[in-house]
């Protein structure tokens, strides 16, 4: 789905990334972690367009996307969240899941047809809007579609934005830190719906995630990101047992155990 | 004992607001404010606007003073205080100027006006007077603020309706007569300049039944359907009322539809989009010239077409160049595109002025000799008539803005405005939807041009400067930005009024800003705010 060759990123005298090359399969769930300042956003950032490559390549699905501007690599399929929340905060939720919905090319007629109020223009709005209902529905948040999206709690707002972004029908959704700021619950209720995501959607998830357990528990694969390179990519497990992670990420054994990586002993809850 | 700042230092807020308010009224006095004012019955011969300048004060002293004390007793006792300190002060400076003779330097401080100020009395009489008076007003204020909400608010109401029957004299009187038919009813609700004691009646009467129909409709029914029932008196006020009256107010009904007009065009750029631009007159002043140039009888003219045949080419004219200046602009973002419009702007009235251009579009001289539009072969030439094509043209506008606003165009310009970067992360092409609303601004700017130029007759540079721009931002922001309705009564309100209040000469922009600055403290959301933005702010 996703090929990365190479990628460097340098801001003036900062080299945020180095030489990152990974893959990530067809329908999988990719997660990216590393320590605070690894470069994880900023990847990100280059995926997307925002940021501009320094050196390397990026392709979606074969084709190169670098270079292109973010709205043009939106369209080829790349939807994502923030690691701080950024909804269209005084438009309605509605409102929020439809732009998304009705930026995708040809998915509602132009200005012109807009204006002179054509039944196929009301009927492409009407069915847009179905759609973003349904999206609203399947977050549980069709209760709310027509408050403004800042009046939304926290834990309720990340899940628009998910929604939001999964909108655009995407073929690859970034989602950077969606556990940030929940309570155990909300977490695990987040777990099932990303892990259901693939299935439901067709969507492919390339995930940056601090909360170990939720990252181990549902990534198909791992790539640990630090000082803007690599050090490691593999399986969770093979992730697990990889010195250079212990080394480098966690540094000693009792980190280790607290993030849970290791097997902890039973009846030890993390 | 643990005290907060508030509980700290009670004297000092009393003092505080007491000082500033007798310091307000002196100046009220000594500028020629209150001279003016005071020639103005407003009920009965027996209260005057300026008596009702002062007695406001002395009413926000109370209100500040008993504010100040946020529910803890003691809050009227320190209004009280507050205003009769605040008289005390008021009389006190007023007595040292008239015995040391200031006028030299206040003109407007003449002895009869200072005469009026103290309420005719002199020495330790006037003193009294003043506090007593200043006293009891305040405590007023203090007893309004504890009041409940909604009693605060009928109050207001009836407040408002007394002012608005008695300043807008001409109008209604106007309006009674061609209505109602006859002098009769003037001469019961008016006595003089003012009201009589049954025209406040009627006028209290009328804040009562508009509060209670406000009350009744939020209860009743949805925001929705209140504020459609909003706009539809609106639409029948602007109907009806320029009928029922005279021409002075078709004509000024007719530049609040103008202003309306290029409101709607400004509202998409800025309120629906986000683009502050300060170059609007720009793109009317493309479309009052095209205009002027396709139909003037004038050796300037390069075409000799109708005013409908010459609409649309303006409108077009206007939204080229909205394109073309578009294009490089809207690459810059927030502060710097103000900037950049405003240098726009400047830049069309020199090239106006400027003598390389005099040969093709008049230069200072300007272009005259347009000719009113023609309506089933005759031309429409009376004010009413023009006012209806402004308010044909200024609806049609507004329904294409309501209906844009609601698409999947105006979803995406809002998008854009609220979070740029994110917008795009979500397939939204920035200049393209920047561009459409520019463009859409420049258009509808354009056939405001286009109006002016067939309206007035005659076209002149003076006619298209950055005030123009300036008043159109300060109508949207009055008004709400992002509301529609908030277009046409901000229009009402900022161009409408300072021309029905035109017996106050200057002062009447003292009225402007009071309600500029008044609104952005109390309703910074606008006075009709767009019904999402009005629930969450």
């Amino acid at each position: 789905m996703l090929v990365l060759d190479e990628v460097s990123i340098r801001f003036g005298g900062v080299q945020a990334l180095s030489g990152v090359s990974f893959r990530v399969a067809d329908g999988a769930i990719h997660s990216v972690i590393g320590p605070n300042g690894a470069g994880k956003t900023t990847l990100f950032n280059a995926i997307t367009g925002v940021a501009r490559l320094s050196a390397g390549t990026v392709s979606l699905a074969g084709a190169r996307i670098d270079g292109q501007p973010p709205h043009v690599i939106s369209r080829q399929g790349i939807a994502r969240t923030f690691q701080n929340v950024r909804l269209f905060g005084s438009i309605s939720v509605l409102d929020n899941v439809l732009v998304a919905e009705e930026a995708r090319p040809g998915s509602v007629p132009g200005l012109l047809a807009t204006l002179a109020c054509l039944p196929s223009a009301r009927r492409a709005e009407q069915a847009a809007r179905e759609e973003a209902m349904r999206l609203l529905a399947d977050v549980g948040l069709a209760d709310a579609a027509g408050r403004a999206a800042r009046t939304l709690s926290y834990g309720d707002q990340r899940r628009l934005e998910i929604a939001r972004a999964l909108a655009t029908r995407p073929k690859l959704l970034l989602l950077d830190e969606p556990a940030a700021g929940m309570n155990p619950q909300e977490m695990a209720r987040l777990t099932d719906f990303i892990a259901g995501l693939p299935a439901r959607f067709g969507v492919t998830i390339l995930l940056i995630e601090h909360q170990m357990r939720l990252v181990m528990g549902i990534s198909d694969r791992v790539t640990v990101l630090e000082y803007g390179r690599c050090i490691v990519d593999g399986t969770p497990d093979e992730v697990r047992a990889h010195p250079e992670v212990l080394r480098a990420y966690l540094g000693g054994r009792t980190a280790t155990r607290a993030l849970g990586l290791e097997a902890a002993p039973s009846g030890v809850s993390t | 004992m643990v005290r907060d700042m508030r509980g700290a230092a009670p004297h000092s807020l009393v003092l505080k607001a007491g000082l500033i308010g007798g310091l307000v009224g002196v100046y009220v006095v000594a500028v020629g404010v209150f001279a003016a004012f005071a020639a103005r019955p407003v009920v009965a011969q027996s209260l005057s606007l300026g008596q009702i300048m002062l007695l406001s004060i002395a009413l926000t002293v109370g209100w500040s003073a008993a504010d100040a004390r946020q529910g803890r007793s003691g809050g009227l006792a320190a209004a009280a205080l507050a205003g009769v300190l605040a008289g005390l002060v008021y009389a006190g400076v007023l007595l040292m100027a008239r015995e040391a003779k200031l006028q030299a330097m206040f003109v407007a401080l003449t002895p009869a006006a200072l005469n009026t100020g103290l309420f005719g009395r002199t020495g330790l009489a006037a003193l009294v007077a003043a506090a007593l008076i200043a006293g009891l007003a305040a405590l007023g204020g203090g007893l309004v603020r504890q009041m409940p909400a909604p009693a605060r608010r009928t109050l207001l109401a009836v407040a408002i309706a007394v002012l608005v029957g008695a300043l807008l004299r001409d109008l209604w009187i106007s309006f009674f007569a061609n209505l109602l038919g006859g002098r009769w009813w003037v001469s019961t609700i008016y006595t003089g300049n003012g009201l009589s004691w049954t025209g406040t009646g009627v006028a209290v009467a009328a804040g009562l039944a508009w509060q209670a129909l406000r009350m009744l409709g939020r209860r009743e029914a949805g925001a929705r359907s209140t504020s459609l029932i909003g706009i539809a008196l609106l639409l029948a006020a602007a109907i009806l009322i320029p009928y029922f009256t005279n021409a002075f107010v078709a004509q000024v009904m007719l530049l609040v539809g103008l202003y309306a007009l290029m409101g709607t065009g400004l509202n998409i750029e800025l309120g629906l989009a986000g683009l502050l631009d300060l170059g609007f007159v720009a793109f009317f002043a493309i479309g009052a010239y095209v205009t002027a140039l396709l139909t003037a009888d004038s050796p300037l003219a390069i075409a000799h077409l109708s005013f409908w045949e010459a609409l649309p080419i303006a409108t077009l004219c206007a939204a080229a160049g909205g394109f073309v200046f578009g294009l490089p602009v809207l690459r810059v973002r927030g502060d710097y595109l103000a900037l950049a419009t405003l240098g726009l702007g400047e830049i069309v009235r020199l090239l106006v002025v400027s003598d390389m251009s005099a040969p093709v579009i008049g230069g200072a001289q300007g272009i005259v000799g347009i000719p009113r539009p023609d309506l089933a072969g005759t031309p429409m030439v009376s004010q009413l008539s023009l006012y209806y094509l402004t308010l044909v043209l200024t609806c049609l506008v507004a329904l294409a803005g309501w209906r844009l606003q609601h698409s999947p165009v105006g979803r995406a310009w809002a998008a854009a405005r609220e979070d740029e970067d994110v917008a795009a992360t979500l397939g939204i092409d920035l200049v393209r939807s920047k561009l459409r609303a520019y463009v859409l601004g420049a258009a509808f700017a354009g056939v405001a041009g286009a109006l002016f130029a067939t309206t007035l007759g005659s076209i002149f540079p003076q006619s298209f400067k950055l005030d123009v721009s300036i008043n159109v931002l300060a109508l949207l922001v009055v008004g709400g930005l992002g509301s529609l309705p908030g277009v046409f009564v901000g229009s009402l309100i900022l161009i409408g009024l300072p021309e029905f209040l035109r017996e106050f000469g200057e002062y009447r922009y003292l009225f402007y800003g009071f309600l500029l600055i008044l609104v952005m403290r109390v309703r910074p959301q606008g006075l009709w705010p767009d019904p999402l933005q009005a629930r969450t702010s």
